[in-house]
Formats: structure tokens, sequence, C-alpha cells
């Protein structure tokens, strides 16, 4: 086979799910050739980037980013996503080598096996088309395949069940101010504020990744890399002979002889096209861009694009955990801003018989260093001196971020299609219309909202600020859902389509629900039950 | 500097002054007068922190360059928005005055996992910089 242009398996995107699974393609043997629309930097430019980035903008997720012309991605106040619906689904996402590895929060709660039947227990979503004892082992790959550390004491795990394998590192300590917070609505509230289990190094390196030093900075990039991100993986898939050609954006899936799924198109830089081969293909290339994909390839055997024939749910379902930030100001410090952004958690209140009638509620507390958001009004009281130097304490240390995370079911009505508006490439631009639903709306007025405000009590707040609306979490789900019925779902169990037996289009578009927490571990999960799956496949072809 | 160290009660960082200096005289078409008139002021008040004379600096060109300067130091930055110039980030004096319990984010803050140690600081005292 030509290297270049044919591989055993062809993997489209290099996030999270694309390199694990041409990690265990490569280490069993099986030749790969991975596309990524976005070019491949290094960490110092990306870090080099956030310290020379003005203080106003240090609390952006995506501004160190710049997007490539030939693959776009969100930027604040560009119209790259087409938005509608009563909501926004304004999401953030990056369309480098390593993909939005490198801005997220390395968050990685596991699902219960509750979020996994809403429809059987509550009457509500959909179930999943396997349970939970199914997904635990491949939990367990996922927090070892990507160096997950979490806590080895039961009552502070997520769930509080019985795990096949204790994480591979402790769980990291917590701030002064989140184990001020974890005491008071403890003491006050009853409620657990636990550890979030996480993909960073605590207290050791491993996978050549060193141990975390508390910068403080894993969104927008971790410095050192002590987070999970796709840069350290792409060095060592790079190293094991993965090709892997930057800066190719995929725009075409073609379909042959039984509808198997034959060759990719990519358009380099210099807007020339290129075909690539192969037995066997991965489109994992974002919950947005891999829907978007799949509908741009419509062919006359598949009029409604790749994977989308049986079904017509590609692009559908689309899914996040809307969520509301609320700044507390207390009168006694909480000091965050050592250790991880992310660090605990409560997400108790993510279960309950009430979720046949709204959703579940994940709360945290952001462990942010404040000074980035507080330094300008600290100025704008014409203070100096001492009174200064006060004023920005008070602030970094009185004001806290409390987020209130919610489930969102899933809506074939929330739906990505494709916008006769064009990009750099003439490629469509994806348009999403979205709604988060009466059953998150309910879970914000009657539950979660109210809870806040408890919360907000226990903590001494004088000041309690609320957001209008629901931001997004960038936790893009649903598009490409998973399950047993191929009329209702574009993926089988393994994240295989159903209409094309050569095709597995795994990660958090497959996800039947969204449950509260962080949507990353679940996508690795079952990126490797269907590394599985395409493995064998491979092996019998 | 000289100006610069009698309205910041702080030990200050030489080479973003020198860019703060630069862009001040860009930008400040009396620089020079104001800049005089704030240091003749301070003088005359036997000033040794800025609390001493900060009051006394007259409305207009004084004052807005006097204040120009503190923002200038706290934020590192000429002005609050995405486009202004930026003289420095590591040393701009909003992260030393929580250097005892907060990173300066993206630069290491303490061993590994060693900020377990770290209490619930109290607001005062403020740490000497």
């Amino acid at each position: 086979m030509n290297k270049n242009t044919s591989a055993d398996v062809v993997i489209i995107g290099t996030g999270v799910v694309g390199l694990t699974i041409a990690e265990q393609m490569i280490d069993a043997g099986i030749s790969v050739l991975m596309l990524e629309a976005g070019p491949r930097v290094y960490r110092n430019e990306i870090v080099e980037n956030f310290r020379n980035m003005p203080l106003v903008n240090k609390g952006s997720a995506n501004s160190i980013y710049p997007p490539r012309d030939w693959a776009p991605h969100p930027m604040p106040g560009d119209d790259y996503l087409q938005l509608s619906g009563p909501d926004s689904y304004d999401q953030t996402y990056i369309r480098y080598a390593g993909g939005s590895t490198w801005h997220w929060a390395g968050t990685s709660w596991r699902l219960t096996p509750e979020d996994m039947r809403l429809q059987s227990l509550y009457g509500v979503g959909r179930d999943w088309a396997f349970e939970y004892d199914v997904l635990e082992p491949y939990y367990v790959r996922a927090e070892h395949a990507i160096g997950i550390c979490g806590p080895s004491d039961p009552e502070q795990q997520w769930p509080r069940l019985p795990r096949s394998a204790p994480y591979p590192m402790p769980a990291l300590p917590l701030s002064p101010g989140e184990k001020k917070f974890t005491e008071v609505v403890k003491s006050q509230l009853g409620l657990s504020n636990i550890h979030v289990s996480q993909a960073r190094n605590s207290g050791m390196p491993y996978h050549g990744r060193p141990a975390c030093c508390a910068n403080n900075n894993c969104v927008p990039v971790c410095p050192i890399g002590a987070k999970y991100d796709g840069e350290t993986a792409l060095l060592r898939l790079e190293r094991k002979g993965v090709k892997i050609v930057y800066d190719a954006v995929a725009y075409k899936i073609e379909s042959g002889e039984g509808n198997r799924i034959t060759a990719v198109h990519y358009m380099d830089p210099n807007k020339q096209s290129h075909r690539i081969t192969g037995g066997h293909f991965v489109a994992a290339c974002n919950g947005l861009e891999t829907p978007k994909l799949l509908l741009m390839s419509a062919d006359e055997r598949n009029p409604n694009g790749i994977a989308n024939n049986s079904s017509d749910q590609v692009g559908r379902n689309m899914m996040d955990h809307p969520q509301k930030g609320f700044t507390i100001t207390t009168t006694e410090p909480y000091w965050t801003g050592a250790g991880p952004v992310v660090n605990s958690g409560i997400m108790e209140t993510s279960q309950g018989d009430f979720r046949s009638r709204h959703a579940g509620a994940y709360f945290r507390l952001n462990n942010f260093g404040r000074n980035r958001f507080v330094t300008f009004n600290a100025l704008k009281t014409g203070k100096v001196g001492r009174a200064l130097d006060e004023e920005i304490r008070r602030e970094a240390g009185c004001t806290t971020n409390v987020v209130i995370a919610f489930e969102t079911l899933a809506n074939p009505e929330n739906r990505l299609t494709l916008s006769d508006k064009k990009d750099w490439l003439g490629l469509a631009k994806p348009a999403i219309h979205y709604d988060v639903g009466d059953y998150t709306r309910r879970s914000a007025d009657e539950y979660g909202v109210p809870l806040l405000h408890k919360i907000a009590k226990a903590m001494g707040a004088v000041k309690v600020q609320e957001p209008k609306g629901f931001a997004q979490s960038k936790h893009i789900m649903g598009g490409t859902i998973m399950g047993n019925d191929a009329s209702t779902s574009v993926v089988d169990a393994d994240c295989r389509s159903h209409d094309h037996a050569n095709l597995f289009i795994p990660g958090g578009g497959a996800m039947a629900s969204t449950a509260c927490g962080n949507s990353t571990i679940t996508m690795v999960a079952l990126a490797l039950k269907a590394a599985d799956a395409l493995q064998a496949q491979v092996r019998k072809a | 500097m000289g100006l610069s160290q009698l309205l910041v009660n702080h030990g200050l960082n030489a080479a973003a002054g020198a860019k703060m200096e630069a862009y001040a005289r860009a930008h400040f078409a009396d620089f020079a007068d104001s800049a005089a008139a704030i240091l003749q002021l301070a003088q005359e008040r036997k000033a040794t922190a800025v609390e001493d004379f900060y009051d006394d600096i007259p409305e207009g060109p004084q004052r807005k360059l006097a204040q120009w300067i503190i923002f200038a130091w706290y934020s590192g930055m000429a002005g609050a928005g995405k486009a202004d110039a930026m003289f420095t980030y590591e040393h701009a004096l909003t992260f030393q005055v929580t250097r005892d319990v907060v990173a300066i984010p993206s630069y290491g803050f303490t061993a590994p996992n060693a900020w377990e140690q770290l209490d619930n600081a109290p607001l005062l005292p403020i740490p000497q910089f």
C-alpha cells in the first residue's frame, strides 16, 4: 500500500477519539493514515500566545488558537456557526492537530447506570444500546489510556459503585477555597463536593507527561503537558509510524459497491483535492464537523448523506450541558486559583426520580484564579496604594464562580444542517437550530437555581449575580446518535454506521444521553469499544 | 521609573517600566510637563508612598497620567481593551497582591500536589513585594 494515499484504517480527525483508535491500531500492526484539517502546532507557541494575550482576553478558551483560513472554527463574534432557535448552540472547538484537547479542562466524570436508561427509568429521552456494566471496563481502559487521576475512597468516587480497577493516580488536592466550599456545603446542606476525576498527572509523571504543578491554566492550555492533550499523543504516534497528513480538510466520504466506504477526499491549503483509499474508515473530526462532513458527502446511493439513509438522524439530536455561571460575592475569602481550574463538584444532584419531570444538575466551584476577571473592576474604583492592593485582594478572594451544568434530552429538532453560507474553501458552514427544551428549563427554574441560592447562602453570600439564559459547555453530543434500531439511530453499539459496514463514527456524537458530567471520558470509552470492534473486523478482512 | 516608584508602593520591573515610559511619551502629549509636575509635588510633600501626595494631584493631564501609570503597573496593559498595548504579564502587580495563594496562570506555583499545604489565607496582611 502507498502509505501516503492508502491504509488499512483511515481516520479523519486527530482529537482524543482519533488518536486513541490510531494508537490501538498501530500497536496491533494495522496501518493507519490520519487526516487533520488544521495545523500541527507545538505547546511553546500556544503558551506564548497565551502569555502575550491582553489581560481582558485571558479568560477566553479559544482566542489563543487563531483558525487557519482552510480550517475555520468558531471564534468570538464570528459567524462560522450559523445559529438559530430559542437558544444559541454557540460552541467552541479547535481545528488544530490534537483538536479540542488543547483547551479542555480534563474533567472526567463517568456516566451512571441510570444516566444510560432515561427512557426505561424516567420515561424521557433515550436508553443507550447497552448498560453501564458493558461500558465500565472501557472506562477503566480510558482512565489508563489518557491518564486520569481520581480518589481511592469510594465515597469520593463517581458513580459510587464498585470499579473493576483503581485509578492510575490519586486525586489532586483541593485549593483552599475548594476545601472551604466542601466543608460549607456538607455541614449546612448535606451535599458532597467530591474530587473531580481528571486527565491530569497527580503527584507523579505518567505517559511521558510531568506532574501537575498548579499552573492553573488547564484552560486554555496546560503549559507543561501535565493534562492530557493531543500534543503528547501526537508525538508518540508520529514516533510509532502513524502517517498523519496535516492541513488536510476532508470534504467528501465516497461510497462504493455494497455501500462500503471506499475513499475520503480532502483539500489542501492550495485548494487542491486529494483522494485517500482504505479498508476501513473512522470519522472522528468533532461533534459538529463530523455530521457536517457526512451530510456534505451525499451521493446517489446515499441521498440524505453518508450514514444517513436508514434513519435521517445525522446532525439531529444535538446536545450539550447548558450551564449557568453565577458570580457570588462573600465577605470571607474562598481562594481559588491554586491547582487545576476545575477540581471538584457536586454530582449527586444529577440523580433522582425527579428526572421524570426535569433534568439533573451538577454544581461546581470553578477554581480559576480570579485576578484576570477582577483587576479592571478594582482599578475602576480609583483607589491607589494600599487601598488598591486591598481591593484587588478582596475581589480576587471574595468573588467566586459557581456553575450549574444541566443535562439535555435528545431532540431530533435540535439539528445541524448545511448552511448556504460557504467557508474559505467553498464548503458549507454548519447551521444549527437549538432549543435547550422545557426539561432543562424546568430544572433551572424549579431545582438548579433555587439550590444554587441555598449554596450561595451557605457560603455567606452578600451578592449573587445570575446570568440570563444558558451558556454552552462545549460538550458537543448527539449528532450521530447510537442505538440498536437502524431506523432511529446512526451507529450501532460499536459506533459502526448502520448503513456502511466499514465506517465507524465514535465519540460524543454517539452518546444517547448527556447526563451532567463532561463527555470526554465517555467519548474515549466509546472509542476503545469501537477500536476493539474495528480491530477484529480488520483482522477478518 | 522614579515617577512610577512614587505612584506605586512596590518593587517594579525595569523592563516593563521602560515600555510604559516609551508608550506614555508617544501617547501623552504633555507627558514631560505632567511627569515633572507630579514629581515636584511628591518632593514638596516629602512623599514616600503614593498616599502621601496622590489626592493633591490636580485634575486634568497630571491626574490622568498618574492614574494611567498606576493602571499600567497593576494590569500590565495600556488599557482594558483586547487591542490595547501590553507591557508585561507576569510582572503585572495584580498577581503579586495574591502571590501567596493564587498562581500566575501558566506559571508553576508549587511542587507536585504541594498546594494541599496552602491555607485559606486571610485577606490581610498583603504579601510584601
